[in-house]
């Protein structure tokens, strides 16, 4: 068995697989069910195969059917005449008989394949004293304590971020441009941006303010801040952004980025960072329902899904169930990642969309948590987190899990 | 003290093995990404322990290939590090009992926004 699909099995319970039809069986079927064309619910004779498969509640299909409201759920296995082959969910038992029943040829993992979707960038104007952001998760009332984030560093790994920007003027501690083996590039560039990307995280994360004006969660809290990701990215880099920012003395890491999929290798990462006092606050994707990215969907990351100024979670939100005990569903809360306007690489501001967008607010939060109680530990300031959150009405928690949290519950909870 | 094995135990991505084959019939140099197994003592592993884990673990692949990494980069807060070497080198590597988990440094696997 693939480890990819040992590692699907372990994580849901189920895998989509492709069964592919003996020459002999295919054959064997009447002609009119070998000749139609499209996908179609299993014919008779491939019955026995058929209810090896099944409708799992953690499987893709099943997670996709429950968030568009469907009103029938799927078939749990599709036939396709032209292809000669059985594409479905099934358990590690279910692929077992597969594999050892008579017409199969080959029993494999089915690659989920998603579109590349653009990103929505929209020129903005900043017209409000607060942006919608943070009006939703009232940082500001931290704020008129004192509780601005001062003091706590934040590791933020994007494509860079532009350091003269006036929102980010004396908000980066330090940068690093990491290399394709992951080593810091020496001399250290002045901060920059290889695309905007970065610029609206960070901006989201320490923006000072610009004529009365914020865009960020932690108006004085500072960056170490990295290069990891553009055109040509490597898993090298970003590990090497990692390790560099723990070294720096960072509590909290943001990262808007992920892998696609389940990856196990950087679970004890997660976990190694937690162990090193980092809260990982990590994006969850924006696949959709029934998918999420690595390392977001750890139990070991507080993962961050995206809603709008409605607190509906947004449509392009990834979120998944795992056959799991422990926080079983991702992301763990969903924040503001509709239309956020942040700071623009050269100057001004731009709307984007994205579980990136989101990804800042809750870092953002958590330093604000820290500056006020700095002897909680990472797994209290995610607990009081969680413990803010209110499900809106009408959301449900297989999409939202515990909902949107909140900055004033959030401290009320570490009192 | 640990030995190499016979056969890899580790966790080895599929695209880290294409990729040593490719590397092997074009007899050329790879990148991978290698994550250490935690040891027996209660605890996070301290940098120090990450350094020196690595460098016995290259010192090992070296007596055992006669060859050297062409560029080694430890990632000290994290238990892991990535290489870039021959893929004799790198099997080597695999079959460390210190291993974990090993995944190719480029390719498929690229994380996205």
């Amino acid at each position: 068995m693939s480890r990819i699909l040992d590692q699907e099995l372990t994580a849901h319970g189920v895998a989509q697989v492709i069964v592919f039809l003996s020459p002999a069986l295919r054959c064997s079927l009447p002609r009119r069910l070998r000749a139609a064309s499209g996908a179609q619910r299993a014919p008779r004779p491939l019955a026995p195969l058929a209810r090896h498969f099944v409708r799992h509640p953690h499987g893709q299909a099943a997670q996709l059917a429950r968030a568009a409201c469907a009103p029938a759920e799927p078939p749990a296995v599709r036939y396709y005449p032209q292809l000669g082959i059985l594409l479905g969910e099934a358990t590690r038992a279910g692929i077992a008989r597969l594999r050892a029943s008579a017409g199969v040829e080959r029993v494999a993992g089915a690659p989920s394949l998603s579109l590349i979707r653009p990103r929505r960038r929209a020129p903005a104007r900043l017209a409000t004293t607060f942006t919608w952001g943070l009006r939703a998760l009232q940082a500001d009332r931290l704020w008129r304590d004192g509780w601005t984030g001062r003091g706590v560093l934040i590791g933020h790994l994007d494509t860079g971020v532009d350091g003269s920007h006036l929102a980010l003027r004396g908000a980066i501690e330090s940068f690093a441009e990491l290399d394709d083996l992951g080593r810091v590039v020496a001399p250290t560039p002045a901060p920059y941006d290889t695309e905007d990307h970065g610029t609206h995280t960070a901006a989201t994360l320490v923006g000072r303010p610009v004529g009365g004006r914020h865009v960020g969660v932690a108006p004085d809290a500072r960056l170490a801040s990295a290069i990891v990701i553009e055109g040509g990215d490597v898993v090298a880099r970003v590990l090497g952004g990692m390790d560099w920012a723990v070294g720096r003395g960072v509590r909290v890491l943001s990262l808007s980025l992920g892998f696609r999929g389940w990856w196990e290798d950087f679970r004890a990462l997660t976990a190694l960072l937690r162990e090193r006092g980092v809260l990982p606050v990590f994006a969850v994707g924006n696949e959709g329902p029934g998918t999420s990215r690595s390392p977001g969907n750890y139990a070991e990351a507080l993962s961050v899904g995206a809603h709008d100024r409605e607190r509906r979670v947004a449509h392009f939100s990834s979120s998944q169930r795992f056959a799991r005990a422990r926080d079983a569903i991702v992301p763990d809360l969903v924040a503001p990642g509709v239309e956020v306007v942040s700071a623009k690489p050269g100057g001004g501001y731009q709307a984007m969309d994205g579980s990136s967008m989101a990804t800042p607010h809750v870092a953002g939060l958590a330093a604000l948590l820290m500056q006020a109680r700095p002897q909680r530990s990472v797994d209290e300031i995610e607990a009081a987190l969680f413990a803010s959150c209110r499900l809106p009405d009408g959301v449900s928690p297989e999409r939202a899990h515990r909902g949107v949290p909140n900055a004033a519950r959030a401290l009320a909870a570490l009192s | 003290m640990s030995q190499p094995r016979d056969e890899a135990s580790a966790q080895v991505d599929p695209s880290l093995l294409r990729e040593l084959e490719d590397a092997e019939r074009a007899a050329r140099p790879l990148e991978a990404v290698v994550f250490l197994r935690r040891g027996e003592a209660a605890g996070a592993p301290t940098p120090d322990q990450t350094e020196r884990a690595v460098a016995k673990l290259l010192r090992s692949a070296e007596r055992d290939t006669g060859e050297r990494a062409a560029a080694v980069s430890v990632f000290r807060n994290l238990h892991s590090f990535a290489l870039a070497a021959s893929p004799s080198f790198i099997r080597s590597v695999l079959r460390d009992e210190r291993v974990a988990s090993a995944r190719s440094n480029r390719g498929a696997s690229a994380p996205d926004r």
